[in-house]
């Protein structure tokens, strides 16, 4: 058991490692940040000036060896844009994109969960065709189309939550929805399939003829097995939640870690974009170790 | 043969088999069937709505976009290209992860392990944001695009054939093979491929449907396809600033956008449940 | 049922949040489409968002109404001491938050701030110009160029002063102590700014709002519901199709003012097919219908530039030159001229998320360039991507979609973005860069106003650009409120008043 931590430990180190690197390289490609910081019309002493005082008139190697080095030691560098570290404007967007991201992933299990029982437990009746057809509707449905239809019909139009922003829970809703429906939708179909796997195996069969109610039969026997597969899927999940959470972002107003990528991305600001990526990268493979570590616990077969 | 008629069986596969069809032959049709060329501006008719009398030369079934183009002409143009893009980027996709993912799994030990970090760190990094970074790199373009596309997915295809590679390797008629002294690579492609590609399958109709969601994704944040070209991304990306005032800009294209990844998860499913043996095993 | 009672009880608290603050203060919620990104007026240099906040906490030596004159901020008066000196006369009574006097010792430090090398301010490009800052008394400011500098007043509007002393022990970036009409409440980096009024501020107008409000609404689409439901008083950059359904929509007043932007298709001028070829930047001049795009795609709002890259608003204006007409069979004829009787085809590079309708405009101005036999390979590319091709590659497209301003509505810089030379100029114009150049040596108004008018009449002759418009500042509010909109892209609340 400590091997296979460590083992994984290490993996996640590696893997950090090199979302680190890749983002280097990326940020270097994006070209030159100077000028956008200086308005136009600068003159190019104040450009050479500039470009000299940010280092980035040094050979590609000795920036990235400086940055590896800072990075050890947690420092990211100073957004020239926000004039902070940049490790501090992205972490103080987390509060803001951990709680959509955990609202949105409670929604979309709880609706996933219903909806694939809903569909397993009633096959082959209209309720099967119903679930499953809102759900592949959910999965072909752009987000930001949903999260504008959603803003006219329940903001414009009802006047039950607010447009966008944030503030207290009503602000939430609408944005947790609008991520949780792709998401939702994969786990009601995901959920469905595996249970009917389970409920073709022999001990349910056996329990079956037993004369174990149906109801029973689904809730305690097939259940927890057929949601061991949702529960690895979550991992996967967390990060579509976390890092694919931009276009909701925007369109909510919602101060997420997403959009200040976004934005650095847009205006060369290599240091946040870095600390973004490592950070997003960082929570999901924390996510996922978690999650291993459950199913190692949570699965009888493995347990033993 | 058994194949149709298995098809034909399956309600939702016949559904979605006709759904695709449609607008594969409207792809195809596009230029007989487009009352105006997608790109043919007209100011002055700008954000007209629907009309549905057919017969009046020069109305719009489906209205004008904000540049007065028939946005029917554009859905049946559009198809091409977002059909194209979605396919280009499955079939490169798909080469490039089951081709590692063989490699991988067949060759083990020290490679496998890196391919398998270099795994972890695309899953791990946003993807999103990859796409972004990687085209404001590199600029947009169509085949830009296709290579983000799949660069996203290529991990997909990798994991599932390295798992089914690992779980061939000690199987008899690949350890007789070895002992016969067969070359590895012939070893890979005639006998363990053939028995990857229906996992490979499933997963290329499910990827095929996230593509083209994602197509639309990043034509919402500008690294879609260029202009004046239409894609059905970039239509419904483009309209959707006219959401309320014209709503036919945003809601055709995402229609089509829904009906043929609808189509294509109908076809899907139906795929997994006839080819995946386990599943084939388990039904009867 | 459940979720029913759910969403009523949201909206009962907010009802209850509404009840809760006082009636007496009124508040102003303002959209931005951009996030401000820090309050530190030495480090950037974003009009719309960074500095119109900014502007609301701290003072500058000089402030432009909203009919873009200069009017005495900090200062009171101020002139041209000789060619190379301006003189400020400040006033001696204002004073930041904390008692420290805002007195020509702090102008002189905030201004060597921005000098100073180690600062890295964006904003030293605005006054690089500056040699040396002199205290003559505390209420008296030499400021030295090293060259005549005849619109540095209209610089110095966009500079403002910290509290030296404070300064040193706080970040600026997102703390601020001003000696502005607002203090800082909260500022939550892409979310929202909130300032309250100073109960004893008397340096200016007294704002009519005690409460002001800035909201990060980064989607066009999100910002109109958001003013639609009352979120928010006043909006911004509006697309022009959607203004009437506001307006239709119930207590909006909606509409549309000429922006200092000129927009216009940019000629990289520097290689072939354009090197040397002005029968073909003047063709394409003929081929476009400006007029067409303004009354369609801006539903008639906004106005022809006047074939020069200035308007009305500008220092210099030629009031005598006018705009190229659409001709497309005299495009055709000049085509042929140019050598190429049977069009060709050009790449078009459009930054995107930059200008109102900028990719609708764009592909109209497609379309119509091919009607003449000028086919263009649309490339559309993320802003940061663009300039830097532009700047710093020096390899821009043949054409480019581009809006410029020069924020001291002078001829003289917004000119000098044309001038020979210049990294992003793409145009070489002799005749014209000696103009430009002649009339910086002088002060005296009435000769450079000559020269200017001599300077775009070479323009005109030769153009670097296919004229095209003043992109119109389109703006939509709720009618309880009165807002008397800006030409610039400053944004101050005590241009808003509650209506009635």
């Amino acid at each position: 058991m400590a091997r296979v931590i460590l083992t994984r430990l290490l993996n996640a180190v590696l893997a950090i490692w090199g979302v680190v690197t890749i983002v280097f390289v990326a940020a270097r490609l994006l070209g030159d940040p100077v000028l956008l910081m200086l308005p136009i019309g600068a003159s190019d002493a104040d450009v050479a000036t500039l470009r000299a005082s940010l280092g980035l008139d040094q050979s590609l190697g000795a920036q990235y060896v400086d940055f590896l080095r800072r990075v050890a030691v947690g420092d990211f560098g100073t957004s020239f844009q926000f004039q902070r570290p940049a490790m501090t404007v992205v972490l103080e967007r987390l509060p803001d994109t951990m709680m959509l991201a955990m609202v949105a992933l409670v929604l979309a299990v709880a609706f996933g969960l219903v909806g694939g029982f809903l569909a397993a437990r009633f096959r082959g009746t209209l309720i099967e065709f119903v679930t499953m057809l809102v759900a592949l509707i959910g999965q072909a449905t752009p987000v930001f189309w949903l999260g504008l239809v959603f803003i006219l019909i329940f903001a414009v139009q009802l006047r039950w939550l607010p447009t966008g922003g944030t503030g207290g829970v009503e602000h939430i809703i609408l944005p947790a929805l609008t991520l949780a429906t792709f998401t939702s939708a994969s786990v009601a179909r995901l959920f469905r399939s595996s249970l009917i796997e389970v409920l073709s195996q022999d001990y349910i069969r056996t329990a079956r003829a037993k004369g174990v109610s149906t109801l029973r039969l689904f809730l305690k026997h097939a259940t927890p097995n057929a949601a061991m597969p949702v529960l690895t899927m979550v991992g996967i999940l967390a990060g579509e939640l976390l890092g694919g959470a931009v276009i909701t972002e925007t369109i909510f107003s919602w101060p997420g870690v997403g959009r200040v990528i976004v934005q650095a991305i847009e205006t060369k600001d290599f240091s946040v974009v870095q600390a973004g990526a490592v950070v997003l990268a960082a929570i999901f493979i924390a996510v996922n170790l978690i999650v291993d570590l459950l199913y190692v616990t949570l699965d009888p077969r493995l347990r033993a | 043969m058994k194949f149709f008629s298995a098809l034909l069986r399956s309600r939702n596969a016949v559904l979605g088999a006709f759904i695709l069809s449609v607008f594969v032959a409207g792809a195809v049709l596009a230029p007989v069937v487009a009352p105006m060329a997608p790109t043919q501006t007209d100011l002055r008719g700008r954000l007209s709505p629907p009309s549905l009398s057919l017969t009046e030369i020069g109305k719009a079934p489906l209205g004008r976009d904000q540049l007065g183009r028939d946005v029917f002409s554009r859905i049946l143009y559009g198809s091409r290209i977002t059909l194209a893009v979605a396919l280009a980027s499955v079939v490169v996709g798909g080469i490039v992860g089951v081709g590692v993912g063989l490699y991988s799994g067949y060759r083990g030990g020290l490679p496998d392990q890196i391919i398998m970090r270099v795994v972890d760190v695309q899953l791990a990094f946003p993807l999103m944001l990859l796409a972004l970074v990687v085209v404001a790199a590199v600029g947009p373009s169509i085949g830009n695009l296709i290579a983000v596309l799949a660069l996203t997915s290529w991990t997909r295809y990798a994991r599932i054939v390295r798992g089914e590679v690992l779980a061939l390797k000690h199987r008899e008629f690949i350890l007789s093979a070895h002992t016969i002294g067969a070359n590895p690579w012939r070893i890979a492609f005639q006998h363990i491929l053939p028995n990857v590609l229906m996992p490979v399958i499933v997963v290329a109709t499910l990827e095929l449907a996230r593509v083209i969601v994602l197509e639309s994704s990043l034509s919402f944040l500008g690294i879609g396809v260029q202009p004046p070209y239409p894609s059905w991304g970039r239509m419904l990306a483009e309209g959707r600033s006219y959401i309320s005032s014209a709503w036919w800009l945003a809601t055709f294209p995402g229609l089509a956008i829904m009906l043929v990844v609808l189509s294509v998860n109908l076809l899907g499913d139906w795929l997994r449940d006839t080819l995946d043996p386990r599943q084939r095993e388990r039904r009867q | 049922m459940r979720l029913r009672s759910f969403f009523n009880g949201a909206v009962a608290t907010a009802a209850l949040a509404c009840l809760a603050t006082p009636s007496l203060a009124e508040r102003l919620t303002v959209a931005l489409s951009a996030n401000v990104t820090l309050l530190d007026p030495a480090m950037t240099t974003t009009v719309g968002t960074d500095l119109s906040v900014i502007s609301h906490l701290y003072t500058p030596l000089v402030i432009r109404g909203p009919d873009l004159k200069l009017q005495p901020a900090l200062a009171s008066s101020w002139e041209a001491v000789d060619d190379n000196t301006w003189r400020f006369k400040l006033r001696p009574d204002v004073k930041f938050a904390n008692g420290e006097p805002l007195d020509a010792a702090a102008v002189k430090w905030n201004i060597d701030r921005i000098l100073d090398p180690n600062q890295k301010a964006p904003v030293r490009a605005w006054l690089s110009a500056i040699k040396d800052v002199r205290v003559v008394d505390p209420t008296t400011v030499d400021l030295v160029t090293s060259s005549p500098y005849p619109s540095l007043p209209d610089q110095m509007s966009m500079i403002f002063f910290l509290p030296p002393v404070w300064s040193k022990s706080h970040n600026p970036a997102i703390e601020a102590l001003g000696s502005g009409p607002y203090d800082l409440v909260e500022f939550k980096p892409g979310d929202r700014v909130v300032l309250k009024a100073k109960p004893n501020y008397t340096a200016g107008p007294k704002p009519a709002f005690d409460d002001v409000v800035f909201r990060v609404i980064p989607e066009d689409a999100s910002r109109i519901s958001a003013l639609l439901v009352g979120e928010v008083d006043l909006i911004s950059g509006v697309a022009p199709s959607e203004l009437a359904r506001i307006k239709n929509s119930g207590k909006f007043v909606v509409g549309a003012v000429p922006s200092t932007r000129m927009q216009f298709v940019k000629f990289n001028n520097l290689k072939a097919p354009f090197k040397d070829n002005p029968a073909l930047r003047l063709a394409l001049n003929y081929a476009v219908d400006k007029q067409a795009i303004l009354d369609t795609l801006f539903e008639g709002y906004g106005s022809l530039n006047a074939c020069q890259p200035l308007n009305e608003s500008y220092f210099g204006f030629n009031p005598d030159l006018k705009p190229f007409p659409y001709d497309p069979a005299k495009a055709k004829e000049l085509l042929a001229k140019a050598g190429y009787p049977n069009g060709l085809t050009i790449e078009f590079e459009v930054p995107l998320g930059r200008y109102l309708l900028g990719a609708e405009v764009s592909q109209a101005i497609a379309a119509q360039l091919e009607e003449v036999g000028v086919k263009t390979n649309l490339v559309e590319m993320e802003y940061g991507r663009w300039i830097d091709k532009f700047q710093n590659a020096g390899n821009v497209g043949s054409l480019s979609y581009l809006g410029q301003s020069w924020p001291t509505l002078n001829a003289d810089g917004m000119l000098s973005l044309f001038e020979t030379g210049n990294r992003y100029s793409y145009y070489e114009n002799a005749d014209f860069t000696r103009l430009i150049r002649e009339a910086r040596s002088t002060t005296d108004e009435k000769k450079r106003v000559e020269i200017y008018k001599k300077a775009t009449e070479s323009f005109c002759a030769d153009p670097a650009h296919i004229v095209l418009f003043n992109q119109p500042t389109t703006y939509a509010f709720a009618d309880r409120v009165k807002w008397t909109v800006r030409s610039d892209d400053w944004f101050r609340a005590v241009d808003v008043q509650l209506a009635k």
